[in-house]
């Protein structure tokens, strides 16, 4: 059944009202062309009956209405729908509908108003964050700790997700990759943030030149070139200016001394300039810490400013006494103080605060600072009387008694009694002798007496004092002949000849043909020169001695890729991945 | 006036109606004709889980078709312009369904041909009382180009998108990441948690059957799919924060791993929504009653009755338009095109059967400077160190629902090699690690080497795509190569570029190469295809380099030459 709408009346007037409208407009739009018609008319006699026909006008008007009239339209059906509608519900349709509505409401409600302000949700993110991280720095378990900076890892990965944009999160994220020993992560985020060429992320630069001047790194001249322009781009935004001034003192200094005058290159500045380079930017640091003071010192003096050099070095001495009297067993201040010392010749003092440590709280690094106090008197009694031997071989004495494994006591000796003149080579025999005779300890000096009378074609003595370094108690004396072979060979130390250092690896390893060192530098010889089955016979036997040892599978496996052994290659590989899975963690 | 008597023909009365052979004959051919092409369309959709509903399909269509057509009166054949016009529609379909081996086309022809039919049978009249059946049997037909996993995979990333957002406002710590919600706890794989937006389609087909149960207007048949769409996606929502809060805050065990708690959230899900597509359709009712806006006010808002012209009598099929002996001249030329292409088919290598017994041995032990993981007892905990891993997943899931995976390492590298199946058509593995929070940083195709034994193997010209990809905040970039290949092995068309023209022009290669060589090369490569994928994997901090490259695309050759070697011999092996 359908009713009649009261509203059909109401709107047919309405648009009676707009149809006369829309007439006088276009009626008065197409007056001109009327006047244009009638002059023509006028002048030709004829008439124009297209332009003025009823047919024409009405097209017009229908063009001008339309979208009048199409509103009107849309207006009138919705307007008959709602005045109809509450004849029309039902409101057990409602009552049926009524899921639907409240279920719509609430995940209106829910989904487009529950909405919360991103920064309080990146507030609360960065302190979970901080808050784990700061708990992993406390746990006491290793397990632990990962298990805490894995949370503040997910935190921080929130973070980036959040904010893709903030160079902070991202290093935070890679600090903690880092920090959960997945360095490669780590490298490959801060390679985004702070690249070689480009000015990127202040502290992420920071963080480059820290990982490329990291003691545990080798140091090529493209890493130290790469770390200073790292350092130089931090310099302009990282806040900390003092800290890059700090560091960039520090690789002039460390360029100034490892500067190779063979390796000369004239784009590089010359030697002098990293020294004042190096002064220039470590007088911009407010508070040097005592080491840092030391060096700026020693940069001094080496610049001929000899006089503000003591100056600088008395201000850390007293520094350091001041330390020392309330914190008496505190070891770095103590090497610091003894280094001081050392700088302005007060060798005895820093002995003797170096023994006073090691009577308060034993420890090896006293020893092996104490040999380095004494290793570089004798230095100075070179360079200042190069003809006090007896005096210089004395302090070399006391360097090798302090700590027999001083590489570069080793070093020395070596040198005096292979490539000196011969009454240093007397002297330096004696001295070894007489360290002997008096029951020093370590292997050293006995082996170091067996070389050198094999040296001298004496090879009956040889054998007598390398039969009794093998007879005594085990210590680093292969390890060390090992390094200094391979820092030979490498060309790190070219003070001794190659055929030299390979005598004395030869000798050693007639006295210890079992050790791991030995054979490992051995075999990598015999890798190099693509003889495998004798290195892989080297490597298997240090393997023995050493079967947890990474480095040892990982050649070994390298050995047998190369003889085509695939399963055996494989096997090793695996151990080696095991070996440095199980590894333990390097010292804080 | 005079009268002339006309005399008149008496007419014959037969006493047996004639057999309509040519009809009966040309409806056999047309039916022949179709068949092929919608089983092997059929065959391929009931492998996805999103459109297994079809099934249930020609029963709806069924109960919405009776009533309309067991009324229809004296039945009239339909005009021969129409007929032909449906008829030529249903033919042309059907011939592209065959030059382009598109099982889809020939799903779409089925509905010309029986509108064709219909009409040739039944008129205007009949077509009209079928249509309800036949637009809610259009809902089996899959969206072209696959367009219903990029709709699932949009509306997958607007429900994680606002279902982080509520997890914000009530405090849940979580990181989307791609469409994959990582709380502290667990990594919740919302990209296959959220099958739930698969359901969509059941439930727009499931909304517009009730809609045409209900005997509604097209106009609010259209509205009621939208709330259904609207409710799909909240029920979206909701699952995924339900699997996420409940798990991490809970410990609740709903999740895609979690076996029938999942399940049963997914159900319960999807009853409430039908039961919220009911209530909207009463909803629209009560703010829209039937006729408000047609000036026809009805009483107790009755829908419009079906048209009652007495009982159903159809005419003699002879004298309807199919009894064309042209009919099945064409339909039989086409039945002819389908058979030559099966002559020389070969038979097919990657099945099932074959697929599962690959094991660790067919991988090399090392690779260059790569080596093979030991092969471990396999178990998720020691997933990322084991040398070889067999998975299976859920049948729906977008990495494939079983997939072997070799592992290898070179220090703190790592490279994969898997074999995941099955698909349907080309899959596009980018999308896949895309939604779980990798950055595509490079897509490009590139030709498979061809080098030593790898030459019997690797057909000429056979390419794969090689991404690079990367996720910045981890630090972690990967290189990955992959192709999909048909059960013959031969590999699917690549396309160079997302785009349908490329898409089209693999095809007409196809085609020209299925015709020249009988079904020797270029079938079974179309988006219905069962398919599996072979995938190069190589994660590292780095990015890679063209020597990375290098070896990555030595490694997959590798691969694809032992799994083609292994493949062909467990066939032979298994034949004899």
């Amino acid at each position: 059944m359908s009713r009649r709408r009261r509203s059909e009346g109401f709107f047919s007037r309405i648009f009676e009202g707009v149809n006369y409208l829309g007439q006088m407009i276009v009626n008065g739009l197409l007056w001109p062309f009327y006047v244009v018609a009638d002059i023509y008319d006028s002048l030709v006699g004829g008439s124009t009956p297209g332009l003025r026909s009823r047919t024409w006008r009405d097209f017009f008007v229908d063009v001008l209405l339309f979208v009048p009239r199409l509103i009107g339209f849309v207006f009138m059906w919705l307007y008959g729908g709602i005045v109809s509608w509450p004849r029309m519900i039902r409101l057990r349709d409602l009552a049926s509908g009524l899921p639907a509505l409240i279920g719509t409401v609430a995940a209106v409600a829910v989904l487009f108003f529950a909405q919360k302000d991103d920064a309080h949700v990146v507030q609360g993110y960065k302190f979970n964050s901080d808050e784990s991280y700061a708990k992993a720095q406390q746990e006491p378990t290793e397990e632990a700790r990962k298990a805490a900076l894995k949370l503040a890892q997910f935190y921080t990965r929130a973070l980036v997700k959040m904010n893709p944009l903030e160079p902070e999160y991202r290093f935070n994220v890679a600090y903690i990759y880092q920090e959960m020993g997945e360095f490669s992560r780590a490298q490959s985020i801060m390679d985004d943030l702070a690249p070689r060429y480009e000015s990127g992320f202040a502290k992420a630069h920071l963080w480059q030149a820290d990982q490329l001047l990291a003691p545990d790194r080798p140091i090529r001249p493209d890493s130290l070139d790469a770390a200073e322009a790292h350092l130089l781009r931090a310099l302009t935004t990282y806040s900390d200016k003092e800290a890059i001034h700090r560091r960039l003192g520090e690789l002039y200094y460390f360029r100034y001394l490892r500067y190779d005058p063979k390796s000369f290159d004239v784009r590089m500045p010359a030697r002098n300039e990293y020294l004042r380079k190096s002064e220039e930017q470590l007088s911009k640091v407010a508070a040097l810490d005592p080491k840092m003071a030391l060096s700026l010192a020693e940069i001094r003096a080496l610049e001929g400013k000899t006089q503000q050099a003591e100056l600088d070095v008395q201000g850390v001495v007293t520094q350091l006494t001041t330390r020392l009297s309330s914190v008496p067993d505190d070891l770095e201040t103590r090497i610091q103080l003894a280094r001081a010392y050392r700088m302005v010749r007060r060798y005895a003092d820093a002995a003797n605060v170096l023994r006073e440590g090691q009577n308060l709280r034993p420890d090896i690094r006293f020893d092996q600072e104490l040999s380095g106090i004494y290793y570089f008197q004798a230095l100075d009694i070179k360079q200042r009387t190069p003809a006090a031997l007896v005096d210089q071989f004395a302090a070399l004495q006391h360097a090798y008694v302090s700590y027999p494994s001083n590489n570069y006591v080793t070093h020395r000796f070596v040198q005096a009694l292979t490539s000196g003149t011969s009454e240093e080579a007397d002297v330096a025999r004696s001295a070894l002798q007489h360290l002997v005779d008096n029951k020093a300890p370590g292997r050293m000096a006995t082996f170091l007496l067996g070389f050198d009378c094999l040296q001298r074609k004496l090879p009956v003595k040889a054998g007598e004092f390398f039969a009794k370094a093998q007879s005594m108690p085990v210590d680093n004396t292969p390890e060390v002949i090992a390094g200094l072979t391979m820092a030979v060979l490498t060309q790190q130390v070219r003070s001794l000849n190659p055929p030299l250092a390979g005598k004395i690896f030869e000798a050693g390893l007639k006295v210890w043909p079992d050790d791991p060192d030995l054979l490992s530098v051995r075999a990598q010889q015999d890798l190099m020169l693509r003889n495998y089955p004798k290195a892989l016979g080297d490597l298997k036997k240090a393997l023995e001695r050493r079967p947890h040892d990474a480095k040892l599978h990982e050649m070994i496996a390298t050995t047998y890729e190369r003889l085509g052994l695939v399963d055996q290659c494989r096997e090793h590989r695996l151990k080696a991945n095991e070996s440095r899975q199980n590894a333990a963690p390097p010292p804080p | 006036m005079s009268t002339l008597a006309v005399p008149l023909e008496t007419p014959t009365v037969q006493s047996r109606r004639a057999v309509p052979w040519v009809a009966i004959v040309s409806l056999a051919t047309l039916v022949v004709a179709h068949v092929p092409m919608l089983y092997r369309y059929l065959r391929g959709l009931y492998d996805l889980p999103h459109y297994q509903f079809i099934v249930m399909l020609p029963i709806g269509a069924a109960v919405l078709a009776w009533p309309r057509i067991r009324r229809l009166g004296e039945m009239n054949p339909g005009k021969a312009e129409v007929f032909t016009a449906w008829l030529a529609g249903a033919i042309g379909l059907l011939s592209i369904s065959v030059v382009l081996d598109s099982p889809w086309f020939g799903a779409v022809s089925i509905f010309c041909a029986v509108a064709a039919v219909a009409h040739a049978v039944g008129g205007r009249r009949l077509v009209y009382a079928l249509a309800p059946a036949l637009v809610l049997l259009l809902f089996g037909v899959r969206l072209p180009m696959q367009a219903d996993e990029w709709l699932t995979q949009q509306l997958q990333h607007l429900a994680a998108v606002r279902a982080s957002a509520v997890m914000n406002y009530i405090n849940e710590a979580h990181i989307l990441d791609g469409n994959v919600v990582e709380t502290p706890v667990k990594r919740y794989m919302v990209e296959e948690a959220c099958s739930g937006v698969q359901s969509l389609f059941v439930l727009t087909a499931c909304a517009v059957f009730f809609g045409l149960w209900m005997r509604e207007t097209w106009g609010r048949i259209i509205m009621l799919v939208l709330a259904t769409w609207w409710w799909a996606w909240v029920m979206n929502v909701v699952r995924v924060l339900c699997i996420t809060v409940f798990n991490s805050r809970w410990g609740v065990p709903i999740d895609v791993s979690d076996g029938w708690p999942h399940e049963a959230l997914g159900i319960v899900l999807f009853m409430f929504t039908l039961g919220l597509i009911v209530s909207s359709e009463h909803l629209l009712l009560f703010f829209i009653p039937r006729g408000v806006f047609s000036g026809q006010e009805k009483l107790n808002n009755e829908a419009k009755p079906i048209a009652d012209y007495g009982p159903t009598h159809a005419p003699d099929l002879g004298r309807t338009r199919l009894a064309t002996p042209l009919v099945a001249v064409v339909y039989s030329g086409l039945i002819v095109l389908q058979l030559l292409p099966q002559l020389n088919k070969p038979e097919a290598t990657a099945t099932a059967a074959t697929l599962n017994t690959l094991q660790a041995g067919i991988a090399p032990k090392t690779f260059g400077e790569w080596t093979l993981l030991p092969d471990l007892p396999d178990d998720e905990a020691t997933k990322d160190r084991d040398g070889f891993y067999i998975e299976k997943r859920r049948e729906d899931s977008q990495w494939g629902a079983h997939s072997q995976t070799w592992r290898y390492v070179k220090g703190s590298k790592q490279f994969v090699v898997s074999v995941d199946y099955f698909f349907r058509g080309w899959h596009e593995l980018t999308i896949c690690y895309r939604t779980a929070g990798w950055d595509m940083e490079h897509r490009s195709v590139v030709d498979v080497p061809r080098e030593g034994a790898a030459a019997a193997i690797v057909a000429p010209n056979e390419k794969c795509v090689e991404a690079v990809l990367h996720r910045p905040e981890e630090g972690n970039y990967s290189l990955l190569l992959f192709t999909s290949f048909n059960g013959q092995q031969k590999a699917l068309p690549v396309h160079e570029k997302l785009s349908m023209y490329f898409r089209l022009v693999d095809r007409w290669k196809g085609f020209v190469e299925r015709i020249k060589s009988l079904g020797a090369a270029g079938t079974d490569q179309d988006d219905q295809v069962q398919s599996f994928q072979l995938q190069v994997f190589i994660q590292s901090a780095d990015k890679p380099t063209d020597s990375d490259r290098k070896e990555a695309l030595a490694m997959f050759s590798e691969f694809r030459t032992r799994l083609g070697t292994y493949l062909a011999d467990q066939t032979a092996g298994g034949a004899q």
